[in-house]
């Protein structure tokens, strides 16, 4: 992991979690933080754990090994007040799909005291939700929409959402996250959720989280990763040979290559850390004679640290 | 809250409520209208063969049609104990399996109610679902054979005998419960509505022509039963009901657990019937040498003890494992 900051006031916090299916570490070690009222944005490839992960932040799977505290209520110890304080928005709407919309909300409410009426009929109403149709005949757009009211109408201190709009159209998509951002910005709840849109979550979250493999690979807050990382594309002398001793040992604590192309005389590194003083420091190396820094998005980001490190791998 | 989980738990066994309905109707149905007719050509049969699992087979020698009439609606009351067993499999399978498989275990875990009050509720409506439409059938059961017996009592019948069917017929059974139920969950997992509709109800139909056609194969040489008299019936009702209850006990106990540990209620039903009419076909089959009486309370007892063991563990393997 590069790193992971330290919080305080957590709403959720994953504390050396694993959890093994067989042998296999689907999280491995994992420890990570999100502060209160942040929206924080999980993501990786399929299969890196993210669901795994917000599927035991919820209780509904146990951690082999670590903790887990979700809206202030350890997850296994205090699971009933826990799911007062959260709600969940799975990957495909899980509802009975013998129910009808409204039969969905009443039996939703009665579970929970601190049912926000008004904020229900609210989302009804803007969500355009037939209450008289069974959840099996609604579209996939609005069982999610259904689902993300059930979640957020009893007034939740914490949100997790585990990619709660793959394979919306975007007009839907749009909708449905106006509604989360709408609950977010009037009661200061928090919000993690997994995605691979990574343009919403550069757009929506400020912080993000980047797991592969089970593992944590980096965390921050969105503005200070995209700043943080940059792509440098050294252009090299005719005669160069290939960069020596190895580009990870090229660059000076803090700075470290997340992923090395090389093509000809062009020589691209993406580095974590980057500040003025690499660059000086690049530039110094025998054989450089342009460098060029550009700025990255998350998707440049995220593809770049994932594919740098399977090619580390080869 | 509570009774928001159990209209949900009813709302889920609604199509196990419709079967015991049907399941009920069609026979009185069946048995009144044979009935009628024979009764009007005055030739009510002495002894009714439709069942011969459990067969109950009471000598007299009467001609009153009206007394046989009590005689053998009672008796046909036993055709609908039997394939209550399938129900009450099916209810016990059906118990985490179905919300597993369509996730909605997840919905369900996701609310603010411990997993143990969740499975108690269900438990609770389970069994409910189970021995109300048991009670109806004895209860018209216990009716005939009140009116059978004041009608005899001047006249009472010589001797009783309550019969346990075992040998081939316990184990072609199994084998047929189990091939069929197979053969119904590969269907279920390709096939939609209303394909599924049909494969169970040729699953029902299969057991019910082994229920019938096992008649016609039976040899009377194989059964196991208890003798009785009449004039002192309790005993032999005692043993009955032990035995019955022990029965469905182990198979909603198994249905129960298996289902908590699968996502297919079909196999949960299928095991949950095939296993304890497995082992009870060989129990009968080694020990017929025996005291009857005394195996059928001790299975009886057996079933019960398993049942229980079973629903237990079954609430235990789901508060650790709510979802699939």
């Amino acid at each position: 992991m590069i790193e992971t900051n330290v919080m305080t006031d957590r709403a959720i916090a994953f504390a050396n979690v694993t959890r093994r299916f067989g042998r296999r570490n689907v999280v491995d070690n994992l420890s990570l933080d999100c502060p209160a009222g942040s929206f924080t944005g999980l993501i990786g490839l399929n299969g890196a754990g993210k669901s795994t992960l917000l599927r035991m932040s919820v209780g509904l799977l146990a951690p082999t090994e670590g903790s887990i505290v979700s809206a202030g209520c350890n997850v296994r110890r205090d699971s009933v007040e826990m799911k007062r304080r959260v709600g969940y928005v799975p990957d495909r709407p899980n509802i009975y799909s013998w129910m009808r919309a409204g039969e969905a909300i009443a039996f939703v409410r009665k579970f929970h005291t601190t049912w926000n009426q008004p904020r229900c009929e609210d989302l009804i109403r803007r969500f355009r939700l037939p209450l008289e149709t069974k959840v099996k005949h609604m579209s996939k757009g609005q069982a999610a929409k259904l689902q993300l009211l059930l979640a957020v109408c009893h007034d939740p201190a914490v949100l997790i959402l585990d990619e709660p709009t793959s394979g919306f159209d975007p007009v839907v998509r749009e909708e449905f996250f106006e509604g989360i951002l709408e609950f977010a910005a009037d009661r200061g709840q928090t919000i993690l959720f997994s995605s691979h849109a990574l343009a919403d979550v550069q757009r929506l979250a400020d912080r993000v989280a980047l797991m592969h493999e089970g593992k944590l690979l980096m965390a921050g807050t969105t503005d200070e990763i995209i700043d943080r990382v940059k792509r440098v594309r050294v252009i090299l002398e005719e005669d160069a040979g290939p960069p020596t001793p190895s580009s990870a040992a090229l660059l000076q604590s803090p700075a470290s290559v997340l992923r090395e192309q090389r093509a000809g005389r062009e020589w691209t590194l993406t580095i974590d850390h980057f500040s003025p003083a690499t660059l000086h420091e690049l530039r110094a190396k025998p054989g450089v004679t342009r460098l060029d820094v550009l700025d990255l998005n998350l998707d440049d980001v995220f593809k770049d640290i994932v594919r740098g490190r399977d090619e580390a791998a080869v | 809250m509570n009774w928001v989980l159990v209209q949900k738990d009813l709302r889920l066994l609604r199509l196990a409520m419709l079967a015991a309905v049907g399941i009920a109707l069609t026979f009185y149905v069946v048995v009144a209208s044979i009935t009628f007719v024979s009764w009007q050509k005055g030739q009510i049969r002495e002894e009714s063969r439709i069942n011969r699992i459990y067969h109950r087979e009471i000598q007299h020698d009467s001609s009153d049609n009206s007394r046989r009439l009590a005689l053998f609606v009672a008796d046909n009351c036993t055709p609908v104990s039997i394939l209550y067993v399938v129900l009450i499999a099916a209810v016990g399978a059906m118990a985490f399996a179905r919300e597993r498989r369509d996730r909605s275990a997840e919905f369900l875990a996701m609310l603010p109610v411990s997993i143990r009050r969740q499975s108690a509720i269900k438990l609770v409506v389970s069994v409910a679902v189970s021995v109300l439409p048991l009670a109806v059938n004895a209860m018209v059961f216990l009716i005939a054979s009140l009116w059978f017996a004041r009608a005899y009592w001047g006249a009472m019948p010589v001797y009783g005998y309550l019969q346990v069917q075992a040998g081939p017929f316990g184990w072609r059974a199994v084998a047929v419960i189990v091939s069929v139920g197979l053969v119904a969950w590969i269907a279920l997992r390709w096939l939609g509505w209303p394909w599924r509709l049909i494969v169970a109800a040729t699953v029902l139909a299969a057991l019910l022509t082994v229920d019938v056609v096992g008649v016609a194969w039976w040899t009377g040489s194989q059964s196991a039963g208890v003798w009785f008299n009449p004039r002192d019936w309790r005993p032999a009702a005692i043993t009955a009901v032990f035995a019955y209850v022990g029965v469905v006990s182990s198979i909603f106990g198994l249905a129960w657990l298996l289902s908590s540990a699968t996502r297919s209620s079909v196999l949960s039903a299928v095991f949950g019937l095939g296993l304890p009419l497995f082992a009870m076909t060989a129990v009968n089959e080694t020990t017929r040498r025996a005291d009857e009486a005394s195996i059928l309370r001790a299975t009886g007892i057996a079933g019960v003890a398993v049942g229980a063991l079973c629903v237990a563990a079954g609430c235990v393997v789901q508060s650790k494992r709510p979802t699939p």
